[in-house]
């Protein structure tokens, strides 16, 4: 068997839940798989971000000086309600990410599947309406796959593809003040009300929050009560 | 497949176990076994589906070949000798080969200058021409006994050979083939350490070196095995592991690593037959084999992949090995090892990592050893933490550096003989202390199918749970011996068993719900006058070797009443050894004149010694329990002696009246027949063995019995049954049912219905 990242072949651990496939057998190598960074330890109420190794004075009770910012900014306040990841983004993720996105290999996505659903069992459950954060059109044709989608698709719940997004130029090229001041890309396309409705938005990785908060507003103007977002990687 | 052969393994063993039994259970759990692969593991079916045919077929296909080609009325044999011989007092026992069919040979020795000659004469690959019979290897006489002839004809014989005399004359040693060159090396390293070691540590050095247990101290033996602890007397993986490395180790320096792993490749079966042959030498050797072999190729195997191809190897080989006690937990401890591995990694303190393995090996083996052993040790654990790093640091590389430098001078390996037999000393007392004085021991019985069912379930949820740190897990396992233990208590059926005991009597009552279990007598050997070349090292004894066996299997932890007829070796010669197994509440014997034999005396000593309830019965005396009474008919407590002061007793059980006579003959039934005239029983258990001088025409025309249930040994000295009694209980249109003939004879009952059913068909 080889590894799905390093593709050295490798002998999976086998236990007795494996052998009863309660558990299924590991698709990565332990080295691999150790190089990955759980969150773990205190973290900020709102975007989910771990203190540890933060500096005191990017914190404030239980927020970041982020969040607070967030929070203070009338227009934005409440906008997500909170934001939970799996791993803390290191020098590895961000090889696994360009990998998997930017390289195309889909199939990676499948080495996230058993701590991506554990750790949204332990936040969230089966009664929040899972929507990922689309891709532009162009985006979506360049890179083949939605990994948002993909990651969502990891939960095995019903999946709302409620949003659409403009094509802009790309996020990860821009400064955090000019993600702010860009204008929303995404609109509601969804058919029925979302009134009263909980929402859990996926996407891969959270970095300023702004896309996930441009997110959460149009569907809060559909009627959405809470929302809050679920990604892969907090950086 | 990589990591999946382990899957295939399973389907091995079900469809093996579906040819072999043909049984719709068998049947179902294959196709559940391949449905569940459908579901879960879509990618090993087609594979594992073709696997099982191929094993299904391959099993059918060897069965039937499985036959013989010789008769009964063959009287010469040229036979081969392909294995050592082995004496014991005046029983010389091996294995031939007549005509390419391998046959169980046992030859009674005549003198101790013939004993002497043939230890000499017959090595491997001689060639004799004897005068003969055959015999079918026996079956069980008793319930849950030994199936001689399945052992047999497991492993490919069919016939046992009684030469009546070997002649040197007639023998002449052929040229040998390698294996059996290698069988007398092994013979020769086996007897040199007889004649350089200790005493007291011969046994555990040939054991440990030459997988050989036959000059191991009995007691001993029983105590390791009582203490789980028989492991370590047995070569298995830790063995050959410390030896390959140390082998390895050694040859690098003189070799290239390529060089030396194909050395090593060669050397492992060579060490096999050298260390004979057992299934966890086998499967240690193989194992070892196949990793480093896929070493030696640049790759690497998963442990589980490596035991399970070793596993199907070797049922290719022989799939009877399936039905192998040391195949299944050889196989079944190290499986549980390798898949438990996150367990033991989980801690990191020596102590845990002693803890964890001793646990995990004693929980996959308990559904083997109850089966088998029909109970469980308590210290198991323990013991085990203690002694596997004793046996893998200081005896076995002791034992190997003792015998290695014996073999360059004797005299050398003094001073590490003398520290092995200081470290043998000591580990034998502490195996001994716990065996004999606190064994701690659960007997529960053979587990019926369902409750091997709940072992194995529990064991898997326990495993499961462990490998999440519930350690509570365990708890599972823990009910099902509770329930096990507690299993006749809710069981509906009453049995009455004669069982066979040879020349004498041993009959078990269990009541509905186990509310009483009673032994009435308990056989027993009738020593024997032997000189000493005829003496055996293990002499066969019908408590040891029979009732205490059956009682266990039954899970009887503790008997009622022992009631003891009368004074006679036949009856109460295996009471001594009863009374030191179980707990006895009421020893019951006979009030008459009040005279003991030796016997009796000691056996009433040891009552008080161990604070047992002694009643002296009578005529008039009874009791009950769950509803059944027992009524003691005889002595009258007069004048009565020897076989007519035996204890009569009457009880109704299962709707039908029995009459239990002991040994009285004409007189004492006279005397029941004058003071019960109204006396009748459906079962009446034949006095005296069948004895002419009881059963007389008087008894039965008064009471009429449908049954006669007549408790005697195979060629008895006696000439019991007689001829006569046989004539009148016929005349009388009387069924028989005769344990010499039958084996034991059982009546199993739910309220007042019951069959009888006999072991021999």
């Amino acid at each position: 068997m080889n590894c799905l990242i390093c593709h050295t072949p490798y002998n999976p651990m086998m236990s007795w839940r494996h052998l009863l496939t309660i558990e299924k057998v590991d698709c990565l190598c332990s080295k691999c798989r150790h190089a990955f960074m759980r969150m773990n330890g205190e973290i900020c109420d709102i975007c989910g971000r771990p203190f540890a190794g933060l500096e005191p004075s990017h914190r404030q009770g239980r927020l970041c000086a982020d969040c607070v910012r967030w929070q203070e900014d009338d227009e934005w306040k409440d906008v997500l309600t909170k934001n939970r990841s799996v791993y803390m983004y290191n020098e590895w993720m961000k090889e696994v990410v360009a990998l998997w996105k930017f390289r195309g290999d889909y199939a990676i996505v499948q080495a996230f599947q058993e701590e991506f659903c554990r750790e949204f069992y332990r936040h969230f459950d089966h009664t929040f309406l899972i929507v990922p954060i689309p891709l532009s059109a162009e985006r979506l044709y360049e890179r083949g796959f939605n990994q948002a989608k993909a990651l969502a698709e990891l939960l095995a719940l019903p999946i709302h593809d409620i949003l659409t997004r403009h094509h802009l130029e790309k996020q990860s090229k821009k400064s955090r003040r000019e993600r702010l001041r860009t204008e929303n890309v995404f609109q509601f396309s969804g058919k029925t009300s979302l009134q009263g409705k909980r929402i859990v938005l996926i996407d891969d990785i959270y970095t300023t929050g702004t896309t996930l908060r441009h997110a959460a507003k149009v569907l809060r103007q559909a009627g959405a009560t809470d929302i809050s977002s679920f990604t892969l990687i907090r950086s | 497949m990589r990591g999946n052969v382990v899957y295939i393994a399973v389907a091995a063993i079900f469809s093996i176990t579906a040819a072999y039994a043909r049984s719709t259970v068998a049947w179902l759990f294959l196709i559940l076994y391949v449905l569940f692969l459908f579901i879960r593991k879509r990618r090993l079916f087609l594979v594992s589906v073709v696997a099982s045919c191929l094993f299904y077929l391959h099993f059918v296909y060897m069965d039937q070949q499985n036959n013989t080609h010789l008769s009964y009325n063959m009287t010469v044999f040229l036979f081969r000798l392909t294995a050592p011989i082995t004496i014991e007092g005046d029983r010389l026992q091996t294995i031939v080969n007549v005509n390419g069919e391998k046959l169980q040979l046992v030859y009674y020795i005549k003198s101790s200058r013939e004993k002497q000659l043939l230890s000499s004469l017959l090595t491997p690959g001689t060639i004799c021409k004897v005068k003969g019979t055959l015999e079918r290897p026996a079956l069980p006489r008793n319930p849950n006994a030994f199936h001689y002839r399945r052992y047999l004809r497991f492993h490919h014989i069919h016939w046992i050979l009684t030469p009546q005399s070997i002649l040197s004359q007639n023998c002449h040693l052929s040229s040998p083939t390698i294996y059996e060159q290698l069988l007398s090396l092994r013979e020769k390293g086996i007897r040199q350490i007889e004649d350089h070691f200790p005493a007291e540590t011969v046994g555990i050095v040939q054991a440990l070196i030459y997988g050989e247990r036959k000059q191991l101290d009995e007691a001993l033996l029983e105590g390791y095995q009582k203490l789980g602890l028989i492991h370590l007397l047995a070569i298995s993986g830790l063995h050959v592991t410390l030896l390959v490395g140390a082998v390895f180790f050694l040859l690098i320096r003189l070799f290239t690593r390529e060089t030396a792993t194909i050395m090593l490749l060669i050397l492992l079966p060579v060490y096999v037959v050298l260390t004979g042959s057992s299934p966890s030498v086998i499967r240690a050797c193989l194992t070892a084999m196949l990793f480093l072999a896929a070493n030696y190729r640049k790759m690497t195997l998963p442990p589980l992949d490596t035991l399970s191809i070793a596993f199907l190897l070797m049922l290719i080989a022989d799939p009877y090995m399936l039905w192998d006690v040391g195949f299944q937990l050889s196989f079944t401890v190290t499986f549980a090892l390798i898949l438990s591995s996150r367990v033991i990694m989980f801690c990191d303190s020596a102590l845990w990592r002693l803890f964890w393995p001793a646990l995990i090996a004693q929980l996959s083996a308990l559904p083997l050893l109850v089966y088998y052993f029909f109970e469980m040790s308590l210290w198991g654990i323990i013991l085990n933490m203690i002694f596997v790093p004793l046996y893998s640091f200081i005896i076995l590389p002791l034992s190997v550096i003792s015998v290695a430098v014996c073999a360059m001078n004797p005299l050398f390996s003094v001073p590490f003989m003398w520290l092995l037999q200081k470290v043998i000393v000591w580990s034998d007392k502490v195996v001994l202390l716990f065996s004999s004085s606190y064994p701690l021991s659960l007997t529960l019985g053979r587990p019926s199918f369902f409750l091997l069912i709940g072992y194995v379930a529990a064991i898997l949820v326990a495993f499961v749970q462990m490998e999440k740190r519930r350690y509570w897990g365990i708890g599972w396992v823990f009910i099902v011996i509770a329930l096990h233990a507690l299993s006749p208590y809710i069981d509906r059926y009453g049995e009455v068993v004669f069982l066979d005991v040879g020349q004498g009597d041993c009959i078990y009552i269990e009541l509905p719900y186990r509310k009483a279990v009673y032994l009435i007598d308990t056989g027993g050997t009738l020593p024997q006058q032997r000189e000493t070349w005829q003496q055996r090292k293990r002499k066969w004894d019908v408590g040891k070797d029979v009732v205490i066996p059956f009682l266990k299997s039954n899970g009887v932890r503790s008997l009622d009443k022992l009631i003891t007829t009368h004074e006679d070796v036949d009856h109460i010669g295996a009471a001594e050894e009863i009374i030191r197994t179980f707990a006895v509440k009421e020893l019951l014997v006979s009030k008459g004149d009040g005279n003991h034999s030796p016997l009796q005396e000691k056996l009433l000593q040891l009552a008080r010694q161990k604070h047992i309830h002694v009643l002296n019965v009578a005529r008039g005396d009874r009791w009950s329990a769950g509803g059944t009474s027992f009524y003691v008919l005889h002595p009258s407590a007069t004048d009565a002696k020897d076989n007519n002061n035996s204890i009569v007793l009457y009880a109704k059980l299962g709707g039908v009246s029995w009459l239990f006579t002991g040994d009285i003959e004409e007189a004492g039934e006279k005397e029941l027949v004058n003071a019960f005239p109204r006396l009748k029983a459906d079962v009446l258990k034949v006095a005296h063995h069948g004895s002419a001088t009881s059963t007389t025409e008087l008894f039965l025309d008064q009471i009429q019995p449908k049954i006669a249930v007549i408790s005697v040994g195979e060629h008895n000295r006696y000439h019991h049954p007689s001829p006569s009694v046989i004539e009148r209980l016929q005349k009388r249109n009387t069924l028989i049912l005769r344990t010499d003939q039958h084996g034991a004879v059982r009546y199993t009952y739910v309220k007042n219905h019951g069959t009888f059913s006999v072991m021999l068909p």
